[in-house]
Protein backbone atom coordinates (compact mmCIF):
# COMPACT_ATOMS: atom_id res chain seq x y z
CA UNK A 1 0.00 0.00 0.00
CA UNK A 2 1.51 3.35 -1.00
CA UNK A 3 2.04 6.10 1.55
CA UNK A 4 -0.73 8.11 -0.15
CA UNK A 5 -3.29 5.38 0.44
CA UNK A 6 -2.00 4.86 3.97
CA UNK A 7 -2.29 8.57 4.75
CA UNK A 8 -5.82 8.80 3.34
CA UNK A 9 -7.08 5.70 5.16
CA UNK A 10 -5.50 6.89 8.42
CA UNK A 11 -7.19 10.29 7.94
CA UNK A 12 -10.65 8.69 7.57
CA UNK A 13 -9.95 6.38 10.53
CA UNK A 14 -8.80 9.32 12.67
CA UNK A 15 -11.96 11.24 11.79
CA UNK A 16 -14.12 8.27 12.79
CA UNK A 17 -12.23 7.83 16.06
CA UNK A 18 -12.45 11.52 16.96
CA UNK A 19 -16.15 11.68 16.16
CA UNK A 20 -16.79 8.52 18.17
CA UNK A 21 -14.68 9.63 21.15
CA UNK A 22 -16.58 12.92 21.30
CA UNK A 23 -20.03 11.64 20.36
CA UNK A 24 -19.74 8.29 22.16
CA UNK A 25 -22.74 6.95 20.31
CA UNK A 26 -21.99 3.99 18.05
CA UNK A 27 -19.63 1.96 20.25
CA UNK A 28 -21.69 2.35 23.41
CA UNK A 29 -24.90 1.50 21.56
CA UNK A 30 -23.23 -1.56 20.08
CA UNK A 31 -21.81 -2.64 23.43
CA UNK A 32 -25.05 -1.97 25.27
CA UNK A 33 -27.15 -3.94 22.79
CA UNK A 34 -24.89 -6.97 22.87
CA UNK A 35 -24.56 -6.89 26.67
CA UNK A 36 -28.32 -6.56 27.17
CA UNK A 37 -28.86 -9.54 24.86
CA UNK A 38 -26.34 -11.59 26.85
CA UNK A 39 -27.92 -10.54 30.18
CA UNK A 40 -31.42 -11.43 29.02
CA UNK A 41 -30.29 -14.83 27.76
CA UNK A 42 -28.33 -15.47 30.95
CA UNK A 43 -31.40 -14.66 33.07
CA UNK A 44 -33.56 -16.87 30.88
CA UNK A 45 -31.28 -19.79 31.71
CA UNK A 46 -30.87 -18.83 35.37
CA UNK A 47 -30.41 -21.92 37.55
CA UNK A 48 -29.92 -24.19 34.54
CA UNK A 49 -26.71 -25.06 32.78
CA UNK A 50 -26.44 -23.50 29.34
CA UNK A 51 -25.32 -26.09 26.83
CA UNK A 52 -22.51 -25.50 24.35
CA UNK A 53 -24.97 -25.80 21.45
CA UNK A 54 -27.32 -23.15 22.86
CA UNK A 55 -24.49 -20.92 24.11
CA UNK A 56 -22.78 -20.73 20.74
CA UNK A 57 -26.00 -19.60 19.08
CA UNK A 58 -26.73 -17.04 21.80
CA UNK A 59 -23.27 -15.51 21.55
CA UNK A 60 -23.45 -15.02 17.79
CA UNK A 61 -27.03 -13.76 17.94
CA UNK A 62 -25.86 -11.04 20.35
CA UNK A 63 -22.97 -10.11 18.04
CA UNK A 64 -25.25 -10.03 15.01
CA UNK A 65 -27.70 -7.64 16.68
CA UNK A 66 -24.89 -5.37 17.80
CA UNK A 67 -23.27 -5.20 14.38
CA UNK A 68 -26.38 -4.68 12.28
CA UNK A 69 -27.92 -2.05 14.50
CA UNK A 70 -24.85 0.09 15.03
CA UNK A 71 -22.22 -0.43 12.36
CA UNK A 72 -24.85 0.40 9.77
CA UNK A 73 -24.93 3.94 11.15
CA UNK A 74 -21.59 4.70 9.52
CA UNK A 75 -22.68 5.98 6.11
CA UNK A 76 -26.29 6.64 7.02
CA UNK A 77 -25.14 9.20 9.56
CA UNK A 78 -22.86 10.82 6.95
CA UNK A 79 -25.82 11.25 4.59
CA UNK A 80 -28.26 12.34 7.28
CA UNK A 81 -25.98 15.04 8.63
CA UNK A 82 -25.01 16.00 5.06
CA UNK A 83 -21.27 15.38 5.38
CA UNK A 84 -21.08 12.60 2.80
CA UNK A 85 -20.41 15.22 0.12
CA UNK A 86 -17.26 16.35 1.94
CA UNK A 87 -15.82 12.86 1.61
CA UNK A 88 -16.93 12.71 -2.04
CA UNK A 89 -15.13 15.97 -2.73
CA UNK A 90 -11.94 15.18 -0.85
CA UNK A 91 -11.35 11.44 -0.82
CA UNK A 92 -10.95 8.48 -3.12
CA UNK A 93 -13.73 5.90 -2.63
CA UNK A 94 -11.39 3.08 -1.63
CA UNK A 95 -9.78 5.23 1.07
CA UNK A 96 -13.23 6.00 2.45
CA UNK A 97 -14.20 2.32 2.47
CA UNK A 98 -11.01 1.07 4.11
CA UNK A 99 -10.99 3.85 6.69
CA UNK A 100 -14.60 3.18 7.66
CA UNK A 101 -14.23 -0.61 7.56
CA UNK A 102 -11.08 -0.52 9.73
CA UNK A 103 -12.91 1.52 12.33
CA UNK A 104 -15.89 -0.85 12.17
CA UNK A 105 -13.55 -3.84 12.59
CA UNK A 106 -11.92 -2.37 15.70
CA UNK A 107 -15.31 -1.50 17.15
CA UNK A 108 -16.77 -4.92 16.37
CA UNK A 109 -13.76 -6.82 17.72
CA UNK A 110 -13.79 -4.91 21.00
CA UNK A 111 -17.53 -5.48 21.36
CA UNK A 112 -17.14 -9.19 20.54
CA UNK A 113 -14.36 -9.71 23.08
CA UNK A 114 -16.18 -7.86 25.88
CA UNK A 115 -19.45 -9.55 25.05
CA UNK A 116 -17.86 -13.02 24.98
CA UNK A 117 -16.09 -12.45 28.28
CA UNK A 118 -19.32 -11.39 29.97
CA UNK A 119 -21.19 -14.26 28.33
CA UNK A 120 -18.73 -16.81 29.73
CA UNK A 121 -18.85 -15.26 33.20
CA UNK A 122 -22.65 -15.12 33.37
CA UNK A 123 -23.37 -18.54 31.91
CA UNK A 124 -20.43 -20.38 33.47
CA UNK A 125 -19.98 -22.21 30.19
CA UNK A 126 -16.58 -23.97 30.11
CA UNK A 127 -14.31 -22.64 27.37
CA UNK A 128 -12.38 -25.65 26.10
CA UNK A 129 -10.57 -23.95 23.24
CA UNK A 130 -9.97 -20.20 23.72
CA UNK A 131 -7.68 -19.98 20.68
CA UNK A 132 -10.47 -21.25 18.44
CA UNK A 133 -12.96 -18.78 19.90
CA UNK A 134 -10.60 -15.79 19.52
CA UNK A 135 -9.56 -16.80 16.00
CA UNK A 136 -13.19 -17.13 14.93
CA UNK A 137 -14.13 -13.82 16.57
CA UNK A 138 -11.24 -12.07 14.75
CA UNK A 139 -12.34 -13.41 11.37
CA UNK A 140 -16.00 -12.82 12.25
CA UNK A 141 -15.36 -9.18 13.18
CA UNK A 142 -13.58 -8.64 9.84
CA UNK A 143 -16.45 -10.24 7.89
CA UNK A 144 -19.11 -8.34 9.83
CA UNK A 145 -17.25 -5.04 9.39
CA UNK A 146 -16.81 -5.42 5.62
CA UNK A 147 -20.36 -6.60 4.97
CA UNK A 148 -22.12 -4.08 7.16
CA UNK A 149 -19.93 -1.17 5.96
CA UNK A 150 -20.85 -1.98 2.37
CA UNK A 151 -24.55 -2.46 3.18
CA UNK A 152 -24.56 0.82 5.09
CA UNK A 153 -23.14 2.65 2.06
CA UNK A 154 -25.63 0.98 -0.24
CA UNK A 155 -28.62 1.83 1.93
CA UNK A 156 -27.43 5.38 2.63
CA UNK A 157 -27.92 6.19 -1.07
CA UNK A 158 -31.66 5.66 -0.85
CA UNK A 159 -34.55 6.93 1.19
CA UNK A 160 -36.19 5.10 4.12
CA UNK A 161 -32.71 4.15 5.25
CA UNK A 162 -32.94 2.88 8.78
CA UNK A 163 -35.67 0.35 8.18
CA UNK A 164 -33.91 -1.55 5.43
CA UNK A 165 -30.49 -1.96 7.05
CA UNK A 166 -31.38 -5.25 8.65
CA UNK A 167 -33.25 -6.52 5.62
CA UNK A 168 -30.29 -5.86 3.33
CA UNK A 169 -27.49 -7.07 5.55
CA UNK A 170 -29.03 -10.06 7.34
CA UNK A 171 -29.13 -12.41 4.32
CA UNK A 172 -25.47 -11.63 3.65
CA UNK A 173 -24.52 -12.17 7.29
CA UNK A 174 -26.41 -15.44 7.88
CA UNK A 175 -23.66 -17.68 6.45
CA UNK A 176 -21.13 -15.93 8.67
CA UNK A 177 -23.31 -16.40 11.75
CA UNK A 178 -23.82 -20.07 10.91
CA UNK A 179 -20.07 -20.59 10.58
CA UNK A 180 -19.44 -18.57 13.76
CA UNK A 181 -21.90 -20.70 15.68
CA UNK A 182 -20.25 -23.89 14.43
CA UNK A 183 -16.81 -22.63 15.44
CA UNK A 184 -18.08 -21.50 18.86
CA UNK A 185 -19.55 -24.98 19.46
CA UNK A 186 -16.06 -26.36 19.05
CA UNK A 187 -14.67 -23.75 21.41
CA UNK A 188 -17.27 -24.87 23.99
CA UNK A 189 -16.17 -28.50 23.53
CA UNK A 190 -19.17 -29.63 21.50
CA UNK A 191 -18.59 -31.78 18.42
CA UNK A 192 -15.22 -32.47 16.84
CA UNK A 193 -12.37 -29.99 16.88
CA UNK A 194 -11.74 -30.68 13.23
CA UNK A 195 -15.23 -29.55 12.21
CA UNK A 196 -14.91 -26.43 14.36
CA UNK A 197 -11.58 -25.45 12.80
CA UNK A 198 -13.09 -26.05 9.39
CA UNK A 199 -15.89 -23.61 10.29
CA UNK A 200 -13.27 -21.15 11.53
CA UNK A 201 -11.52 -21.46 8.17
CA UNK A 202 -14.87 -20.75 6.53
CA UNK A 203 -15.18 -17.56 8.58
CA UNK A 204 -11.79 -16.37 7.36
CA UNK A 205 -12.69 -17.27 3.77
CA UNK A 206 -15.91 -15.27 4.14
CA UNK A 207 -13.94 -12.33 5.56
CA UNK A 208 -11.36 -12.52 2.75
CA UNK A 209 -14.06 -12.69 0.10
CA UNK A 210 -16.04 -9.75 1.45
CA UNK A 211 -12.89 -7.68 1.95
CA UNK A 212 -11.88 -8.41 -1.65
CA UNK A 213 -15.25 -7.66 -3.24
CA UNK A 214 -16.94 -5.04 -1.05
CA UNK A 215 -14.44 -2.18 -1.66
CA UNK A 216 -14.92 -2.39 -5.43
CA UNK A 217 -18.71 -2.57 -5.21
CA UNK A 218 -18.55 0.34 -2.79
CA UNK A 219 -16.45 2.41 -5.22
CA UNK A 220 -19.10 1.91 -7.90
CA UNK A 221 -22.08 2.96 -5.78
CA UNK A 222 -20.19 5.81 -4.07
CA UNK A 223 -19.35 7.42 -7.42
CA UNK A 224 -22.76 6.89 -8.94
CA UNK A 225 -24.74 8.82 -6.37
CA UNK B 1 -11.37 25.42 -17.15
CA UNK B 2 -14.85 23.98 -16.74
CA UNK B 3 -17.16 23.18 -19.62
CA UNK B 4 -20.48 21.50 -20.10
CA UNK B 5 -22.37 20.30 -23.14
CA UNK B 6 -26.10 19.73 -23.39
CA UNK B 7 -26.32 19.46 -19.63
CA UNK B 8 -29.70 18.44 -18.27
CA UNK B 9 -31.17 17.49 -14.91
CA UNK B 10 -34.62 16.07 -14.42
CA UNK B 11 -36.58 15.29 -11.26
CA UNK B 12 -39.47 13.00 -12.15
CA UNK B 13 -41.20 14.54 -15.17
CA UNK B 14 -39.85 18.03 -14.57
CA UNK B 15 -36.66 19.27 -16.22
CA UNK B 16 -34.90 21.58 -13.79
CA UNK B 17 -32.60 22.69 -16.61
CA UNK B 18 -31.82 21.29 -20.02
CA UNK B 19 -29.48 21.85 -23.01
CA UNK B 20 -27.08 23.99 -20.97
CA UNK B 21 -23.82 24.69 -22.75
CA UNK B 22 -21.01 26.91 -21.49
CA UNK B 23 -17.28 27.07 -20.94
CA UNK B 24 -15.63 29.09 -18.20
CA UNK B 25 -11.93 29.74 -18.70
CA UNK B 26 -9.34 30.85 -16.18
CA UNK B 27 -9.92 34.50 -15.26
CA UNK B 28 -13.61 34.33 -16.14
CA UNK B 29 -16.57 34.32 -13.79
CA UNK B 30 -19.97 32.92 -14.63
CA UNK B 31 -22.72 34.11 -12.31
CA UNK B 32 -25.80 31.89 -12.20
CA UNK B 33 -28.98 33.76 -11.37
CA UNK B 34 -32.50 32.58 -10.76
CA UNK B 35 -35.37 32.50 -8.34
CA UNK B 36 -35.55 30.10 -5.42
CA UNK B 37 -36.03 26.57 -6.72
CA UNK B 38 -34.77 27.40 -10.19
CA UNK B 39 -31.90 24.89 -9.90
CA UNK B 40 -28.87 27.09 -9.13
CA UNK B 41 -27.62 24.93 -6.27
CA UNK B 42 -28.40 21.71 -8.12
CA UNK B 43 -26.45 22.91 -11.16
CA UNK B 44 -23.43 23.61 -8.98
CA UNK B 45 -23.71 20.18 -7.37
CA UNK B 46 -23.93 18.57 -10.78
CA UNK B 47 -20.84 20.50 -11.90
CA UNK B 48 -19.00 19.45 -8.73
CA UNK B 49 -19.89 15.80 -9.37
CA UNK B 50 -22.03 15.60 -6.23
CA UNK B 51 -25.30 14.99 -8.08
CA UNK B 52 -25.80 12.80 -11.15
CA UNK B 53 -26.51 14.23 -14.58
CA UNK B 54 -29.65 13.23 -16.42
CA UNK B 55 -28.04 14.03 -19.76
CA UNK B 56 -25.02 15.80 -21.22
CA UNK B 57 -21.37 15.94 -20.19
CA UNK B 58 -19.18 18.10 -17.99
CA UNK B 59 -15.42 18.58 -18.13
CA UNK B 60 -13.32 19.97 -15.30
CA UNK B 61 -9.62 20.67 -15.79
CA UNK B 62 -7.54 21.27 -12.68
CA UNK B 63 -8.27 21.04 -8.96
CA UNK B 64 -11.83 21.88 -7.97
CA UNK B 65 -12.98 23.88 -4.96
CA UNK B 66 -16.59 23.89 -3.82
CA UNK B 67 -18.48 25.68 -1.07
CA UNK B 68 -22.25 25.79 -0.66
CA UNK B 69 -24.65 27.37 1.75
CA UNK B 70 -26.26 24.04 2.60
CA UNK B 71 -22.98 22.12 2.84
CA UNK B 72 -22.66 20.50 6.27
CA UNK B 73 -19.46 20.13 8.29
CA UNK B 74 -18.56 17.50 10.88
CA UNK B 75 -20.10 18.61 14.17
CA UNK B 76 -17.62 16.64 16.28
CA UNK B 77 -14.45 17.92 14.58
CA UNK B 78 -12.71 21.21 15.31
CA UNK B 79 -12.10 23.85 12.66
CA UNK B 80 -8.41 22.88 12.46
CA UNK B 81 -9.22 19.17 12.25
CA UNK B 82 -11.44 19.82 9.21
CA UNK B 83 -8.52 21.42 7.40
CA UNK B 84 -6.13 18.66 8.47
CA UNK B 85 -8.56 15.96 7.31
CA UNK B 86 -9.13 17.62 3.96
CA UNK B 87 -5.38 18.17 3.42
CA UNK B 88 -4.59 14.52 4.20
CA UNK B 89 -7.32 13.27 1.88
CA UNK B 90 -6.48 15.67 -0.94
CA UNK B 91 -2.74 15.15 -0.58
CA UNK B 92 -2.01 18.88 -0.31
CA UNK B 93 0.31 20.59 2.22
CA UNK B 94 -1.05 21.40 5.66
CA UNK B 95 -1.48 25.16 5.87
CA UNK B 96 -4.35 25.48 8.32
CA UNK B 97 -3.09 28.59 10.11
CA UNK B 98 -2.51 30.47 6.88
CA UNK B 99 -5.99 29.64 5.54
CA UNK B 100 -7.74 30.38 8.82
CA UNK B 101 -5.90 33.69 9.11
CA UNK B 102 -7.08 34.58 5.61
CA UNK B 103 -10.75 33.88 6.36
CA UNK B 104 -10.54 35.42 9.83
CA UNK B 105 -11.16 32.21 11.75
CA UNK B 106 -7.79 31.52 13.37
CA UNK B 107 -9.12 32.52 16.79
CA UNK B 108 -11.67 29.67 16.59
CA UNK B 109 -9.28 27.01 15.27
CA UNK B 110 -9.77 24.66 18.22
CA UNK B 111 -13.55 25.13 18.40
CA UNK B 112 -15.84 22.21 17.53
CA UNK B 113 -17.82 22.84 14.34
CA UNK B 114 -21.13 22.25 16.14
CA UNK B 115 -20.47 25.37 18.21
CA UNK B 116 -19.82 27.65 15.21
CA UNK B 117 -22.27 30.30 14.09
CA UNK B 118 -23.62 30.30 10.52
CA UNK B 119 -21.10 32.96 9.50
CA UNK B 120 -18.19 31.08 11.06
CA UNK B 121 -19.22 27.91 9.25
CA UNK B 122 -19.35 29.87 6.00
CA UNK B 123 -15.77 31.05 6.63
CA UNK B 124 -14.66 27.47 7.37
CA UNK B 125 -16.21 26.26 4.11
CA UNK B 126 -14.40 28.99 2.20
CA UNK B 127 -11.10 27.99 3.84
CA UNK B 128 -11.76 24.39 2.81
CA UNK B 129 -12.49 25.51 -0.76
CA UNK B 130 -9.28 27.60 -0.97
CA UNK B 131 -7.25 24.73 0.45
CA UNK B 132 -7.39 22.73 -2.78
CA UNK B 133 -5.61 25.66 -4.46
CA UNK B 134 -8.38 25.35 -7.03
CA UNK B 135 -8.29 26.25 -10.69
CA UNK B 136 -12.06 25.79 -10.83
CA UNK B 137 -14.09 27.24 -7.99
CA UNK B 138 -17.83 26.72 -7.50
CA UNK B 139 -19.49 28.88 -4.85
CA UNK B 140 -23.16 28.67 -3.94
CA UNK B 141 -24.40 31.81 -2.16
CA UNK B 142 -20.95 32.42 -0.66
CA UNK B 143 -21.91 35.65 1.08
CA UNK B 144 -25.00 34.25 2.79
CA UNK B 145 -24.55 34.25 6.54
CA UNK B 146 -21.46 36.45 6.43
CA UNK B 147 -21.34 39.77 8.26
CA UNK B 148 -19.95 42.96 6.71
CA UNK B 149 -16.36 42.03 7.56
CA UNK B 150 -16.95 38.56 6.18
CA UNK B 151 -18.24 39.94 2.88
CA UNK B 152 -15.17 42.16 2.62
CA UNK B 153 -12.96 39.15 3.30
CA UNK B 154 -14.78 37.18 0.59
CA UNK B 155 -14.38 39.98 -1.92
CA UNK B 156 -10.69 40.38 -1.04
CA UNK B 157 -10.05 36.65 -1.44
CA UNK B 158 -11.89 36.45 -4.76
CA UNK B 159 -10.13 39.53 -6.12
CA UNK B 160 -6.74 38.08 -5.17
CA UNK B 161 -7.44 34.76 -6.91
CA UNK B 162 -9.76 35.57 -9.79
CA UNK B 163 -7.02 35.80 -12.42
CA UNK B 164 -6.12 32.13 -11.91
CA UNK B 165 -9.63 30.82 -11.38
CA UNK B 166 -12.49 29.65 -13.53
CA UNK B 167 -15.15 30.86 -11.13
CA UNK B 168 -18.85 29.99 -11.05
CA UNK B 169 -21.03 31.79 -8.54
CA UNK B 170 -24.67 30.98 -7.83
CA UNK B 171 -26.11 34.08 -6.25
CA UNK B 172 -28.72 36.79 -6.36
CA UNK B 173 -26.56 39.20 -4.35
CA UNK B 174 -25.87 42.37 -6.41
CA UNK B 175 -22.43 42.73 -4.79
CA UNK B 176 -21.37 39.27 -5.91
CA UNK B 177 -22.79 39.85 -9.40
CA UNK B 178 -20.06 42.46 -9.85
CA UNK B 179 -17.55 39.64 -10.43
CA UNK B 180 -19.47 38.36 -13.46
CA UNK B 181 -17.86 38.19 -16.86
CA UNK B 182 -20.91 36.18 -18.01
CA UNK B 183 -24.34 35.55 -16.57
CA UNK B 184 -26.72 32.64 -16.85
CA UNK B 185 -30.30 32.89 -15.68
CA UNK B 186 -32.20 29.74 -14.81
CA UNK B 187 -35.97 29.81 -15.04
CA UNK B 188 -38.46 28.22 -12.69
Amino acid sequence: MSSDWGREIRAVLRKELRSEMRGKSAFFTSLLLSLVTVFVLAFAFYGRQVTGEGGSGMLWAALLFASVSTLARSFIQEEEQGTGDLLRLWARPLAVFWGKATFAFAQMLLTALLCSALFLILTGLPLGNPVLLITSLLGGAAGLAATVTFCSALIAQGSNRGSVVGAASLPLLLPLVALGTAAARGAFDVGTGEAAWLACGGIWCYAALTLAVAPHLFAAIWKER
Amino acid sequence: MIACERLGKRYGDRWLFRHLEFTVQRGECLVILGDNGSGKSTLLKVLAGLAPLTEGTRTVEGPLGFAALDQAVYPQLTVREHLELAADLRGVPQKANELLEEVGLLYAAEQLAKTLSTGMRARLKLALAWQADPEVLLLDEPGAGLDEAGREMLERCLQARRHKLALILATNDPNERRFATHELRLGT
